[in-house]
């Protein structure tokens, strides 16, 4: 037989009408992927692979929320961080109106003495306007919100976090209120660690504040759903993000780029490899398609 | 026969059509180390509507076999928590956004009125004391009062108008403070004379205040004191 298919093969151009009357399958082989069984197969691998890239990439998605920062460009902070930037915002709970105040009453008791003094109030002189101009310009510069430290413009940043979320006026004790404070604090925390990688003390207060945050949203889910839906919303969190497990740690930093691209982890080649070979196929897939 | 009937929670939504999976959890005595263990099983189930979502408790029942895996489907929802939260989050996103719309526009109105604003409140102080003194021009003062909202003149209006946060806060509290010490005055007085006691509560209309205990007898007249100090301070304003 293999003698017959040899000499076949040999001649297969003189052979072939031959070999088309006298035997319906021939003895040469088919190609493997033209088989019904291996087109089966290759469909089944294709499915396969489509289906592993779509749930790693579903890992990936956008809809993961980063657990300390929430989403990026939440208009809540974004407002925040906004008003503490304002030109005429002053530190100490004061008010720009208090500045205008406070010169008016300078002047109006210059001349309130001098009346009283008994001179004659037609030499009597008032401040030139300019003097005043300047004088202001200095108590605005020193008294400004730029010029003032960390620790007060996180004062008014919260304050401005619980007047937001508070239930009624001087509330400061609600969950929703207490979870907006937190929310502040953490952008503050967060930013200094960035800054200070080696700051491990305050890391590890950072990730107790951060489960701290989930664990009071956690309770405002039990107590008021609505609330608590409204008080994500505002924060730029998500469902997922409170209730599941969230520990900040070298894992969560690598993929959520908190010290930028920095790689902090050093996988295994198992899982180097795994990844190189889903990226390969799914390339190959959206080559195909 | 009956039909089989189990009650679970929904676990997962929206990934096949007109199918959620449901979470069904017995409690099945283990003999070997004599505690009741709690089994779970999950089964997928059809809904035809589909109505429930994530956090449902629902009752399922059994039927044909629809497919390879789902031969159970929904016969009613016991609690329809997951159904409210889906409402909550989707209001909650619409609401929001509402807010946060309206609030900066807020934010950005008040930057363009502090710009534009010019205060020219040491003038206008000049100017009054002018009047007060020469006895300037009325309509000055005029344009002045309606700027303020004040109605007459005095040497105090300037205080007043000059008054500063913090010396208006202060003399809150030193209101607030000779107000409790009356309180607390009144009350000692109250307390040693007991006649005098019994008669207050009287006329408060408290029945028999002879056979109160003492220090029940004390916070009662606290509180009716309290209660005539807050409706004297409210009298004024009204």
């Amino acid at each position: 037989m293999l003698q017959l298919s040899r000499n076949l093969r040999a001649y297969s151009g003189t052979a072939q009408c031959i070999s088309s009357i006298t035997f319906n399958r021939l003895f040469s082989t088919t190609k493997p992927t033209q088989g019904t069984k291996a087109i089966k197969f290759l469909k089944a691998q294709r499915r396969r692979q489509r289906n592993e890239i779509k749930q790693t990439n579903l890992k990936k998605s956008a809809d993961m929320v980063d657990p300390v920062f929430g989403h990026k460009d939440t208009p809540f902070i974004v407002r925040i961080q906004a008003e503490l930037k304002e030109p005429n915002v002053l530190s100490h709970g004061y008010e720009g109106k208090e500045v205008d105040k406070f010169l008016a009453a300078v002047d109006a008791t210059e001349r309130e003495q001098a009346e009283l003094s008994g001179l004659n109030m037609d030499l009597f002189e008032t401040t030139d306007a300019k003097i005043v101009e300047t004088r202001k310009e200095v108590i605005l510069r020193i008294l400004n919100m730029r010029n003032a430290d960390n620790q007060e413009s996180m004062k008014m940043a919260l304050r401005l976090a619980r007047e937001e979320f508070q239930r009624f006026p001087g509330d400061t004790g609600s969950s929703e209120v207490q979870a907006a404070c937190m929310t502040v604090k953490i952008f503050n925390m967060a930013h200094h660690v960035q800054e200070h990688k080696k700051d491990f003390a305050n890391t590890r207060l950072l990730r107790i504040l951060v489960q701290k945050r989930q664990n009071i949203l956690q309770y405002l889910k039990r107590d008021n759903p609505e609330k608590y839906y409204w008080a994500i919303e505002k924060l730029g969190l998500t469902d997922a993000a409170v209730t599941e497990e969230f520990n900040l740690d070298r894992r969560y930093m690598q993929d959520y780029k908190f010290f930028g691209d920095k790689i902090l982890i050093k996988d295994s080649k198992k899982t180097i490899d795994a990844q190189r070979r889903n990226l390969r196929t799914q390339k190959m897939i959206e080559n195909l398609e | 026969m009956a039909r089989q009937n189990f009650i679970g929670m929904v676990i997962s939504q929206g990934k096949m059509q007109k199918t959620v999976k449901v979470r069904v959890e017995t409690k099945i005595f283990n003999k070997r180390i004599n505690k009741e263990l709690i089994h779970r099983k999950d089964y997928l189930v059809h809904d035809e509507a589909d109505i429930s979502r994530e956090g449902d408790l629902v009752r399922i029942e059994t039927t044909r076999p629809l497919s390879k895996r789902k031969f159970f489907a929904i016969a009613e929802i016991l609690k329809n928590k997951g159904q409210q939260f889906a409402k909550f989050e989707k209001e909650a996103k619409i609401n929001v956004a509402r807010e946060e719309a309206s609030k900066s526009e807020i934010f950005l109105e008040r930057r363009k009125q502090i710009e534009n604003e010019n205060l020219s409140l040491l003038e206008d102080i000049r100017r009054i004391q002018n009047c007060l003194n020469k006895s300037g021009s009325q309509e000055e003062l005029k344009e002045i009062k309606e700027k303020y909202g004040i109605t007459d003149f005095s040497k105090d209006t300037v205080k007043e108008l000059l008054k500063l946060n913090v010396s208006s806060i202060q003399e809150d509290l030193i209101k607030e403070r000779s107000a409790i010490d009356s309180i607390q005055t009144k009350l000692q007085e109250l307390v040693t004379n007991d006649t005098l006691a019994n008669q207050f509560l009287t006329e408060k209309g408290v029945e028999e205040p002879e056979e109160l205990k003492k220090n029940i007898k004390k916070n009662i007249l606290r509180k009716y004191l309290l209660q005539d100090q807050t409706h004297k301070q409210s009298q004024p304003q009204l």
